[in-house]
Order: C-alpha cells, then sequence, then structure tokens
C-alpha cells in the first residue's frame, strides 16, 4: 500500500503548521522533532541523568511486560495522536495485540502509558499542554517524571485528582500493565 | 551608623554576581528584580490570573493571621534570605513579634511560610532552585501552587516528602499558622 503524503502548503510552511501526514515529508523534520498542535519542535538535548531515568523505565517496564508477553515499550518512539500531534514520549507503552510484529513509520495506535521525564528546562505550560495532548487523546495512564526533586505524579484518565509518588513509594502498573510494581527510588539511583 | 560597603569583586562584577547589599543600593532602573544566587532576575509581569490566586491566598492569610494575632502577611515583598539570595516570594508570613513594627529595605527575618504561584513560563529548575533556597533558609512550611493544573505542593522543613492537595483537599496552616484552613478548589475560583 502506497500512502498518499499530503505536502504542506506554502502557507502551512510560512506558518509552521503541518499535520502528521507531513512527517514522512523530507523537510523541516529530523529525527529529533516532535509535532505538538501541528508545529514541529526540535527536542532539547537530552542530559546524561533524563537518559538514564528513561533506560531505567524502559528496561524494568520492557523486562516485566516481556515476560508476561503484555506489549510493547518505547524509548521516545514517534507516537501519531492525532492530526497535529506526534509527540515522542520518554518512555510509551502499548498492549500487546495491538500493534504488528513489524511496521514503518510511527506508532499509530494510542500508548496505554506515557511517561515523560520532565527536564529542568521544561516549563509549567510545555509540560501541562503535552499533558492535555496525553489525556484529550484517551491515554489511560501517564507517569510525569521530576528529577529534581525526584517524586512522580500519576494522571489517570477520568480521574481529575492527581496522585503524588514520594521516593519510598511505588509506581504500579494498575490495570494496564498488570503486577508491575517498581519503587520510585530506584529510578533515580545510579 | 555609616555602612561600609563591600565592593564587588572583579570576578563578581564579570559573572554579574552581586551581594544582598550590592543590591539594595543598586540604582533604580524602573523594573524589579529578585537576586537569586547573586544575579539579578528580572521579575516578569505577572499574568491577571497569576495575580488574583495570590490575591485569594493573600486575604484569607490575612484575615485569620489578623484575627489570631498570629503574624504578618506580605506579597511581593523582598525577603534576604542570605548574602546572594534576595527573592521576592508571592505571598509569605512572618510569625508575630519577629519583625519591628517598622522597618526598612527587605525582611531581614526567615519566612515561616512561603507561598509561590507558578507561572506558565517557569521552568521545573527555577521553581527547584527556589524551593532549595527556602528550605536551606529555615522556611519552615511551603506551599508551591500549579495554576494549570490546577493542584498544590506542600514542603515540610524537615520532611523530605512532599504532599500533593487536588481541588478537593484543604490547604492547612499547621503549626505554623495555626487554625488557617483553605479549601485548594477556593484559590482557583474566579
Amino acid at each position: 500500500m502506497t500512502a498518499v503524503i499530503e505536502r504542506p502548503t506554502i502557507e502551512d510552511v510560512v506558518a509552521k503548521k503541518y499535520t502528521v501526514a507531513d512527517t514522512q515529508a523530507p523537510a523541516p523534520v529530523g529525527d529529533n522533532y516532535e509535532l505538538i498542535n501541528g508545529v514541529w519542535i526540535e527536542m532539547p538535548g537530552q542530559s546524561g541523568i533524563h537518559s538514564r531515568i528513561i533506560t531505567k523505565l524502559a528496561r524494568y517496564i520492557d523486562t516485566y511486560a516481556s515476560v508476561g508477553k503484555l506489549g510493547q515499550t518505547f524509548s521516545q518512539g514517534p507516537v501519531a495522536l492525532t492530526t497535529n500531534n506526534e509527540p515522542r514520549p520518554d518512555v510509551s507503552f502499548v498492549a500487546a495485540g495491538k500493534l504488528p510484529d513489524y511496521f514503518s513509520g510511527p506508532i499509530s495506535v494510542l500508548p496505554d502509558l506515557v511517561i515523560e521525564v520532565n527536564s529542568p528546562s521544561d516549563t509549567t505550560e510545555g509540560i501541562h499542554d503535552k499533558l492535555i495532548m496525553y489525556r484529550e487523546a484517551g491515554v489511560p495512564l501517564i507517569w510525569s517524571v521530576f528529577m529534581l526533586d525526584k517524586y512522580v505524579l500519576v494522571h489517570r484518565l477520568n480521574d481529575l485528582n492527581i496522585q503524588l509518588l514520594n521516593l519510598n513509594d511505588e509506581l504500579n502498573g494498575e490495570d494496564v500493565i498488570p503486577g508491575f510494581k517498581l519503587k520510585v527510588s530506584t529510578i533515580f539511583e545510579q | 551608623m555609616t555602612a561600609v560597603i563591600e565592593r564587588p569583586t572583579i570576578e563578581d562584577v564579570a559573572a554579574r554576581r552581586y551581594t544582598a547589599e550590592d543590591f539594595e543600593t543598586l540604582p533604580d532602573d524602573g523594573k524589579e528584580y529578585e537576586l537569586i544566587d547573586g544575579e539579578l532576575v528580572e521579575m516578569k509581569g505577572a499574568s491577571g490570573r497569576h495575580s488574583e490566586v495570590i490575591s485569594v491566598i493573600d486575604t484569607n492569610l490575612r484575615a485569620h493571621a489578623k484575627t489570631n494575632k498570629l503574624g504578618r502577611v506580605f506579597v511581593n515583598a523582598p525577603v534576604a534570605l542570605n548574602d546572594r539570595d534576595e527573592p521576592r516570594p508571592d505571598v509569605l508570613f512572618v510569625a508575630a513579634g519577629k519583625l519591628p513594627d517598622d522597618f526598612e529595605g527587605p525582611i531581614l527575618a526567615t519566612p515561616d511560610l512561603v507561598v509561590e504561584v507558578n507561572s506558565p513560563s517557569d521552568t521545573t529548575k527555577g521553581i527547584y532552585d527556589k524551593l532549595v533556597k527556602y528550605r536551606a533558609a529555615g522556611v519552615r512550611l511551603i506551599w508551591s501552587v500549579f495554576l494549570l493544573e490546577r493542584y498544590v505542593l506542600i514542603y515540610r522543613l524537615g520532611n523530605p516528602k512532599i504532599q500533593l492537595l487536588n481541588l478537593n483537599d484543604e490547604l492547612e496552616g499547621e503549626d505554623v499558622i495555626p487554625g488557617f484552613k483553605l479549601k485548594v478548589s477556593t484559590i482557583f475560583e474566579q
């Protein structure tokens, strides 16, 4: 099957508005761009700690999920959420059976868990905008990791209450990754 | 009394670092600054919503503190935390008896409560750095208010655990402002 790629119009280019379909377009897209509200944004350079935390989370989740064949785990994989949004969540998890073994292009189904490890330079507005984007798309479980004061905020779909997990608390896969538990302090350890 | 003013060193000038004393003697350029790590940080124009939330917290705290003669409440006042830090917390409370009735310059006593209402443009590092300074200075209770997601983080001196309050929870003065209670949703009401 050949996908028809809609090229951005001159007006789109001038206004820097693109859609997910433009992802395949050669310019201005590189490997480290996210499409947020129709605007391609270059992802900020990652710090070592940021990358270490992502690696740990992805490894623990993937190891657990692989054993039980529960689903697939991605590190900064592009997710085609809506026409105007193709973020690269730091970690995303898609339950088994929703994706084929092999596929090209971005992840085209809704992740069941999204983790964002917030960088020191992230603004409260930037963090909020992404959360809203994931919630509106219907992501059931979101973990928002704050590396400086070492806590995690848990956002659940259809629950307005946010939960804060301190170092001694446990991340819980709930009904998304049943049985998965990880002490918060683990993800900040060396 | 003639104060001996310590001149900044060449290194200080090169790095544009000032002491709290320099800070007081800098010429007025019509802008408001905080001194953070010896650097001048210009106060951003607060948004209407930001100042509305501050006003609600201030009004409620002030009424309770006055009625019960517990102490004084300040909005946006400079606090000389140490030689290199003179932030202007959005709201602060100083227990009775710690400040002279009348005084010039910044607040020299350690506030007992500091409230920061985080702006959309604030970075996680900017928010964290101030928290660390307040805690190091001995501020007993800190309320960090997140406007967009509408929750409050509570930091208590000597307690590494952070507590999150959702809309239906209640802010409490604890042993800092005994008897003070305010539903979180109240501070976000229009």
